[in-house]
């Protein structure tokens, strides 16, 4: 396929948030993936310790301009997640839009990593850099419903108003949104949570359509880390292999999010034991041992076309 | 399987040597892949250009540290590879005799470099034999006869090292190693290879 993708994302020794997380399900589907680490932490900030050191803005300029030297500065996509600095955030966008120059075509994935559950866990002076700079340049997100209504400033409180907040984050610059999780109440009930997703393109005639999709995904009562950083990156995978189908690349998408939950609770209430409470450490995604559901996906979600 | 590595070795944005040519592929063949990368550089020191950062010895020992903190210290395996510093050596052995100390079994594997200081060879010890049921210590010794590539690979000797590692973990009382460079279209024959070269007991 030779697809290739610039990852700029954290690194951990042990455990699978960020560029461990993105990378291997992508190779395993094909992907070149260049990876540019933006941290480098013993394992995520879950656990009760973690140690390690940061990138700094000027250190990952110095990494670009190293690809950059040897004209191999070509990408078909960019996939960027949790970020805390803001010239950090500031340099990759502009590396993103110097790519852009280079390949017209070339696709940024941007999971813009706020917060969740109606409070911030990243700098307040992100915000601004996200709405004016990040989503701008960016062609598919992947907010959850907390960073659609802060990226927007409006609330959602029923389907209609997410619809509404997603065509906003059209006008704003990408294509592709998905809202990953939300508070809305499924159809299927409480043990139930609702996803959204709506796609800009243009048809071979020249018209402009929008296609929306709700999905309702089972609940599971842990908490997982790094999920976001794997749904960002098999959604780049699925919104390639199914160009002009978000139904599909979606369905697809969270089908492997619950394959990989599914087979980590498993084995985390296993070797946690009876009646205790799995640890972060024990929690880590079952990656390696998920391959051949990241290949072939069999479909467990289906997405309802709204 | 559940057979975790920790790997210290160099991490390059782009290319495939160090900790990006041994774990995709120990990876596909199951393993757990804890990876320190001991240095980020943009690409591998043979093309024309190349910039980046190294880890101090330092810094190896904080994030050792964290691991350590959390009491998820345990491997099977230790991998280590291409390394310039000699600080930066001496800790990660340090770590590696303290790793043995959680667990007796551990099989260190390194990959000795050819042009190696008198310091450096004193540091690596060999750790490969095989004792059979019975008890008796036997060395099995192989020759194999690779046809040449008129071209220059980097990272073939991070990914010999690795598939020696898993294949080894696999087949431990076998000799038997297969291998190829281009490691995403390779996967396939990373998990299943053809064998394509036999090797000679001698």
């Amino acid at each position: 396929m030779d697809c290739r993708v610039l990852s700029v994302q954290s690194h951990v020794v042990r455990g699978y948030v960020g560029n461990k997380s993105a990378s291997f399900p992508l190779q395993v589907l094909g992907f070149e993936v260049d990876t540019i680490n933006s941290v480098q932490f013993s394992n995520h900030t879950g656990y009760e310790h973690w140690k390690g050191q940061v990138l700094t803005a000027d250190e990952l300029h110095v990494l670009y301009e190293g690809i950059k030297l040897n004209n191999v500065n070509q990408y078909d996509y960019v996939l960027t997640g949790y970020t805390r600095d803001d010239s950090f955030l500031d340099m990759v966008v502009d590396i993103v839009q110097e790519l852009k120059r280079a390949n017209p075509n070339l696709v940024y994935v941007c999971d813009p990593v706020l917060g969740d559950n109606g409070a911030m866990y990243v700098p307040e002076n992100l915000l601004p850099i996200y709405r004016c700079k990040v989503v701008p340049a960016a062609d598919i997100i992947t907010p959850n419903q907390f960073e659609a209504e802060l990226l927007t400033g409006r609330n959602i409180s029923s389907e209609k108003d997410a619809v509404e907040v997603m065509n906003l984050l059209h006008s704003m610059g990408p294509d592709t949104v998905v809202i990953t999780s939300s508070d809305l109440p499924s159809p299927l009930g409480d043990q139930y949570l609702v996803a959204l997703g709506s796609q800009k393109r243009v048809t071979a005639d020249g018209t402009m359509v929008t296609q929306q999709i709700r999905m309702d995904i089972p609940r599971v009562d842990a908490v997982f880390v790094g999920t976001g950083d794997l749904f960002a990156a098999m959604l780049l995978a699925w919104t390639h292999l199914h160009p002009d189908n978000l139904k599909m690349a979606c369905e697809k998408t969270v089908s492997v999010l619950c394959h990989v939950i599914k087979r980590t609770i498993t084995y985390a209430k296993e070797v946690a034991g009876p009646n205790r409470r799995p640890s972060p450490a024990q929690l880590e995604l079952r990656m390696v041992q998920s391959k051949a559901d990241i290949e072939d996906p069999a479909i467990v979600v289906n997405a309802v076309v709204l | 399987m559940d057979c975790r590595v920790l790997s210290v070795q160099s991490h390059v944005v782009r290319g495939y040597v160090g900790n990006k040519s041994a774990s995709f592929p120990l990876q596909v063949l199951g393993f757990e892949v804890d990876t320190i990368n001991s240095v980020q550089f943009s690409n591998h020191t043979g093309y024309e250009h190349w910039k980046g950062q190294v880890l101090t010895a330092d810094e190896l020992h904080v994030l050792y540290e964290g691991i350590k903190l959390n009491n998820v210290n345990q491997y099977d395996y230790v991998l280590t590879g291409y390394t310039r510093d000699d600080s930066f050596l001496d800790m990660v052995v340090d770590i590696v005799q303290e790793l043995k100390r959680a667990n007796p079994n551990l099989v260190y594997g390194m990959y000795i470099l050819k042009r190696c200081s008198q310091w450096c060879v004193s540091v690596y010890r060999p750790f490969y034999r095989i004792v059979t049921a019975d008890g008796t210590m036997v060395t099995q010794q192989i020759r194999m006869d690779i046809p040449r590539v008129d071209a220059v690979f980097v990272g073939t000797g991070d990914l010999f090292a690795a598939m020696l590692l898993a294949w080894t973990h696999l087949h431990p009382d076998n000799l038997k190693v297969n291998l190829e460079l281009r490691m995403v279209q390779s996967k396939a024959d990373i998990e299943d290879p053809a064998i394509v070269v036999n090797a000679v007991v001698l």
